[in-house]
């Protein structure tokens, strides 16, 4: 058992660590060892307690979760005598262990009270607030009752402890437990933390980084916050290595409402400081000479916590994907109605459970929200009501923040039948208040609008997908031309398509008028609108596709074709043209006719530059037309029935295959005289013998006409020519034999394993 | 002429000179007066589509350079404006220049400014030698140009006059701004009667030995709405589709007129929110396949039209007019759209129940 003497950590402020390692060692001690409990009185107040250990025995430093500082002095092993003494019988009424026991419990009761006690001292160096001192009064409720300790954090505990935890990783790195080893940083070097206003998270972050025995330094919206001076105070912070060793505490860098850095340039080049920060850290090991000459090499050796609202912040964009999120979420009601009474307690205020309920709704759980409102109607009355909260217009934050919420309250009419709040509005509104809801439902959403007003345009398009699907009474449609005239509006205030922005500030009426024409009662769920961006990525990819078609086109019929002439006009029946729709799939038993239509279509479709490209889909190979025109012309919902585009790849196939030919053909005519075509002749039944796919190749149909052609497969298969089964002349049979000899010599089976089963071999251009 | 290129009929039989021209020989004479004489003024086609503008361009640049300007290349160009590369394809000869500003959308100002001054800024080098002592420049879709561009156009026009006509071409003046009207002479070019439309695809029928009976030539020319070009090219479909041609030969429209009529079944059918849903979906889809958003309005108000009382037909035209006029404006044409669907609703809506009562 390594056992601490007490004297060995007289500066011990953070307590937490002894506790984690007593924690650690509790139950060796327990069997070991009898312990006494000796609680001391508060370590801040009276630091002198410290000659309260009796140095004659070892003792065991602790700390309760409070910081109350607990001495356990160990006792030497329980001697013979005890044991002898219990088994053999009992001297005392109960047993000497159960007292001790017993002792110990008492103690902690105590110590448990204490730590109640201590629990009410505000966090300065305010004394017990239960006699509310001139000076209280001054100090506002949400920094008098500022949780200071963690086990005080009124955010759920699993995120609680996730940051902690996160924190704890740098332990490491920071205070390096071995020396001369190297510390190894963290994976993750930043942390967001996001949430709603109110929720808790400056406090969780400041508040973890002092039980972590960290110094917080803290940015915020009110610092100077320009490139310049943000990266020098975000250095300064994380560099401070030397004073670390001086006996300092380390840094922890908190930077609040980051997302509050402005957009635009200054917001982008505050994260891209973190990010080059993160990216130095990372390129450092690599140890190139380049990177030493940089002034300022660094390592991101201090944890550095970001906190902002909404992390989906465009200025956050590349910062959320680099570093480990939290999402902070608002404190359960019971929790926080739980902290409320014991601040009320404590403040002398009296006021029921319910009334804190509907307090809790009204701010909907905003911690900072409700203490303020809280204190307000203290200051008033000394017993708070129900009905005072109902009165009382302060402390409504009803306000819908983000755009899914504003969404909701325009097409939602806001009925709170089920809470506590709705319930008394109802009650409200049958003594004569008829108005009240609406309007403050009215109010709050014009606020909620205007604070969004950037993002005015998203909530439009957001209302135009949504408002045909909410079940508004509207027999005669008239509602809805209304509303579309109101969207008509909203596009003219705001600047139409020659954007100016003049009138951009009545643009806000739009949604208010909505929502009062087409707003129920019933349910509604906003998502995010899909539709119009779906439409325009769609539009554009036809768009291109069109595009490259004309791009395409040859020279002389390029300029009487644009875009719209070739959507409304041309496409359709150039797909119709380009349709082998009656053509059967086996190329070789072509009717002449039906060739020349197939020639027909390769000339059309060279012509327009228009190929087939082979494409692997789910492990088939597809044929696709490309450009792909073929894409745009099933339309959906149509009553027709479109042109049947596929399942005929061997068409396909083969089309392409001809059309390779054909373009091989163009360039040897160019390159060399004609080849004579009687040798072209003459190898065809050769290549008929071939067991692949010889129609690639082309059959042309005369040579069906050919004599024997079984005869021309013996020869070739045995290797050895059968002269009785030319009868032709020697001269071309030997012309013949040479053909062959020469066919042989260049033909190589390869089996190509993976892609076709079909035998590849050496075809020359001449040939074809 | 009749060299089997490869290229479908609508290309392969567009006639190439003014001489071959068969349609509208009033307008073609004086064309081919003002060719022979030395100055032509700046020209502005314009007319439906599918009239032959363009054809007509061609003939008149054919008439005025002989051969020559019909070889062409076609250049596609970059232009780096700002930071944004945007790329347009100009088809040139030694004589003349084809573009299409509308291609690049909002940059449409800097490619008149640019490219425009450039051509017209340099001489040609044979000027002496060559017949005309100008170059000529072609620009499409001039209805589609911003109105920077427009007025962008408008000093160059002047100042450059020695060196270099313009001939714009669009389908509506309605959107050329005065000054540039007033530039040009204005070249109407109306649609073939359906008696043209008939003889050319004879002649057309001729050419390919394809038996086509009269039937069947003014049934294809019906479909097509007298424009010519869709009256030619379905007119090859069918025969790909079938030949020899069954005497009750089904000439398809295209799909997306054939969607809009649909469109106006349903909305006739029913008028409801749920519906307007409905056939919002089918808006997208129109406007997925590009169909330009005042083709819908005219055609849905066409169908509907046909739908409709008399009585309401007043209206239904007031109101579609309305809305197109604020889609101009506007820069959502979904929203137009739908707002005069939902207008007709309303207004057919209460009609009926106008009618019940």
């Amino acid at each position: 058992m390594s056992k601490r003497k007490a004297s060995n950590s007289p500066n011990e402020e953070n307590g937490e660590i002894e506790t984690v390692s007593l924690l650690n060692r509790g139950s060796p001690i327990s069997k070991r060892a009898k312990t006494t409990i000796t609680p001391k009185k508060d370590q801040t107040k009276k630091p002198s307690s410290y000659s309260h250990i009796d140095h004659a025995r070892d003792a065991i430093c602790s700390t309760s979760e409070s910081g109350e500082r607990t001495y356990i002095s160990l006792r030497e092993k329980p001697s013979v005598s005890m044991k002898t003494f219990r088994k053999s019988g009992q001297l005392l009424a109960t047993p000497i262990n159960d007292l001790l026991d017993q002792m110990t419990n008492e103690r902690i009761e105590k110590a448990y009270q204490k730590v109640q006690e201590a629990e009410k001292i505000a966090a300065g160096k305010q004394t017990f607030r239960k006699q509310k001192t001139a000076s209280a009064s001054n100090q506002m409720w949400v920094d008098k009752y500022k949780p200071t300790r963690f086990m005080e954090l009124l955010s759920s505990e699993q995120s609680n402890r996730a940051v902690l935890q996160w924190l704890k990783n740098w332990d490491e790195t920071v205070f390096g437990t071995q020396a001369g080893k190297l510390p190894t940083p963290p994976a993750s070097k930043i942390l967001l933390l996001s949430g709603p206003p109110g929720a808790g998270k400056t406090t969780l972050a400041h508040v973890v980084a002092k039980h972590c025995g960290y110094k917080s330094v803290e940015i915020n919206a009110s610092d100077d916050r320009t490139t310049k001076v943000f990266e020098g105070k975000v250095r300064d912070a994380v560099e401070m290595k030397a004073n670390w060793i001086g006996g300092n505490k380390p840094n922890c860098l908190i930077i609040d409402e980051i997302d509050g850095i402005h957009e635009g340039n200054e917001g982008e080049s505050a994260v891209n400081v973190l990010l080059s920060l993160l990216r130095e850290d990372k390129e450092e090991p690599t140890d190139n000479p380049d990177k030493k000459k940089k002034k300022s090499r660094l390592q991101l050796s201090r944890p550095i916590i970001c906190i902002c609202n909404n992390q989906y912040a465009p200025s956050l964009r590349k910062l959320r994907t680099a570093v480990t999120v939290f999402d902070l979420d608002k404190p359960t009601p019971t929790r926080l109605i739980q902290r409320l009474k014991e601040v009320c307690m404590a403040e002398g205020v009296r006021v029921d459970q319910s009334t804190l309920l509907s307090l809790c709704e009204l701010n909907e759980c905003d911690v900072r929200s409700c203490l303020h409102s809280l204190q307000f109607l203290a200051a008033k009355h000394s017993t708070i009501t129900s009905s005072h909260i109902v009165d009382t217009s302060v402390g409504l934050k009803d306000i819908p923040r983000n755009i899914f919420e504003l969404w909701q309250s325009i097409f939602q009419k806001q009925s709170k039948v089920g809470s506590v709040l709705g319930r008394l509005l109802a009650q409200k509104r049958r003594e004569g208040d008829k108005d009240k809801e609406n309007n403050s439902q009215l109010r709050n959403l014009t606020v909620g609008l205007n604070n969004s007003a950037s993002d005015l345009k998203r909530v439009m398009e957001g209302c135009h997908e949504h408002f045909l699907r909410v079940n508004y009474i509207d027999p005669m449609i008239t509602k809805t031309v209304e509303t579309y005239d109101w969207m008509i509006f909203f596009e003219e205030m705001s600047g139409g398509a020659h954007g100016s922005w003049e009138l951009s500030k009545y643009s806000t009426t739009a949604p208010l008028a909505i929502h009062n024409l087409c707003s129920t009662a019933s349910q509604f769920s906003s998502k995010f609108p899909t539709v119009d961006r779906n439409f325009r990525t769609k539009r554009n990819e036809n768009r291109a596709t069109v595009k490259t078609f004309l791009h395409d086109l040859q020279p002389a019929i390029h300029s009487s074709y644009t875009h719209d002439i070739l959507f409304l006009d041309f496409i359709e029946p150039l797909l119709h043209i380009l349709q082998p729709t009656k053509l059967q799939i086996n190329p070789s038993l072509l009717t002449p006719q039906e060739r020349e239509e197939i020639n027909q279509l390769i000339r059309f479709m060279s012509a327009y530059n228009v190929r087939y490209k082979t494409k692997r889909e789910a492990d088939k190979l597809v044929y696709v037309m490309e450009p792909s025109l073929e894409n745009l012309l099933p339309w959906e919902g149509s009553n027709r029935k479109s042109v049947e585009f596929s399942g005929r790849d061997g068409m396909k196939e083969f089309i392409s295959s001809e059309m390779n030919r054909e373009k091989f053909k163009k360039k040897t005519e160019i390159e060399t005289p004609k080849t004579p075509s009687t040798t072209n002749q003459k190898t065809t039944p050769t290549k008929e013998n071939s067991p692949s796919k010889g129609r690639l190749w082309g059959s042309p149909p005369e040579k069906k006409n050919k004599p024997n052609p079984p005869v021309g497969q013996v020869k070739d298969f045995f290797g050895r020519p059968l002269q009785p089964a030319s009868p032709s002349t020697p001269k071309k049979a030997a012309a013949a034999r040479v053909v062959e000899e020469k066919e042989k010599t260049s033909f190589k089976y390869r089996f190509q394993e993976g892609f076709t089963n079909a035998v590849r071999r050496t075809v020359y251009m001449k040939d074809l | 002429m009749s060299k089997n290129d490869g290229t479908l009929w609508v290309d392969r039989y567009r006639p190439t000179s003014l001489e071959k021209l068969d349609i509208h020989t009033d307008l073609t004479n004086q064309l081919k007066k003002m060719c022979t004489s030395d100055n032509l003024p700046h020209l502005l086609f314009y007319g439906p589509s599918g009239a032959g503008k363009k054809t007509r361009v061609k003939a008149v640049l054919r008439s005025l350079f002989g051969a020559s300007v019909e070889k062409v290349k076609v250049e596609h160009k970059a232009i780096k404006i700002n930071t944004k590369t945007i790329e347009i394809s100009i088809v040139s000869s030694s004589h003349h220049v084809e573009v299409n500003p509308s291609d690049v959308e909002f940059q449409d100002r800097v490619v008149v400014q640019e490219i425009i001054k450039e051509i017209a800024q340099s001489v040609p080098l044979d000027a002496g030698t060559a017949q005309k002592s100008f170059k000529v420049v072609v620009l499409h879709e001039v209805d589609k140009l911003s109105k920077d561009a427009q007025h962008a156009l408008r000093r160059t026009m002047e100042k450059y006059v020695a060196t270099c006509r313009l001939i714009l071409v669009c389908n509506s003046t309605s959107k050329v701004i005065d000054p540039l009207r007033s530039r040009c002479l204005p070249v109407r070019v109306p649609l073939p009667t359906i008696k043209e439309i008939t003889s050319t695809l004879q002649s057309i029928a001729k050419k390919e030995g394809v038996n086509l009976s009269t039937d069947l030539a003014n049934r294809i020319a019906e479909q097509s709405g007298r424009n010519l070009r869709k009256a030619i090219l379905s007119f090859e479909a069918a025969k790909v589709k079938q030949y020899p041609f069954a005497p009750n030969q089904v000439i398809e429209r295209a799909d997306w007129e054939d969607f809009i009529k649909q469109m106006a079944d349903e909305i006739s059918q029913e008028q409801s929110p749920q519906r307007l849903q409905l056939i919002r979906s089918r808006f997208y889809e129109l406007l997925v396949h590009c169909i330009p958003p005042e083709i819908i309005m005219k055609n849905l108000t066409m169908e509907l039209l046909g739908r409709v009382d008399t009585e309401l037909k007043y209206d239904v035209v007031k109101w579609a007019a309305h809305y197109e006029q604020r889609m101009q404006t506007g820069s959502k044409p979904i929203f137009h759209l739908e707002a005069f669907v939902a207008k007709f609703m309303s207004l057919y809506k209460q009609f009926l129940s106008g009618l019940l009562e």
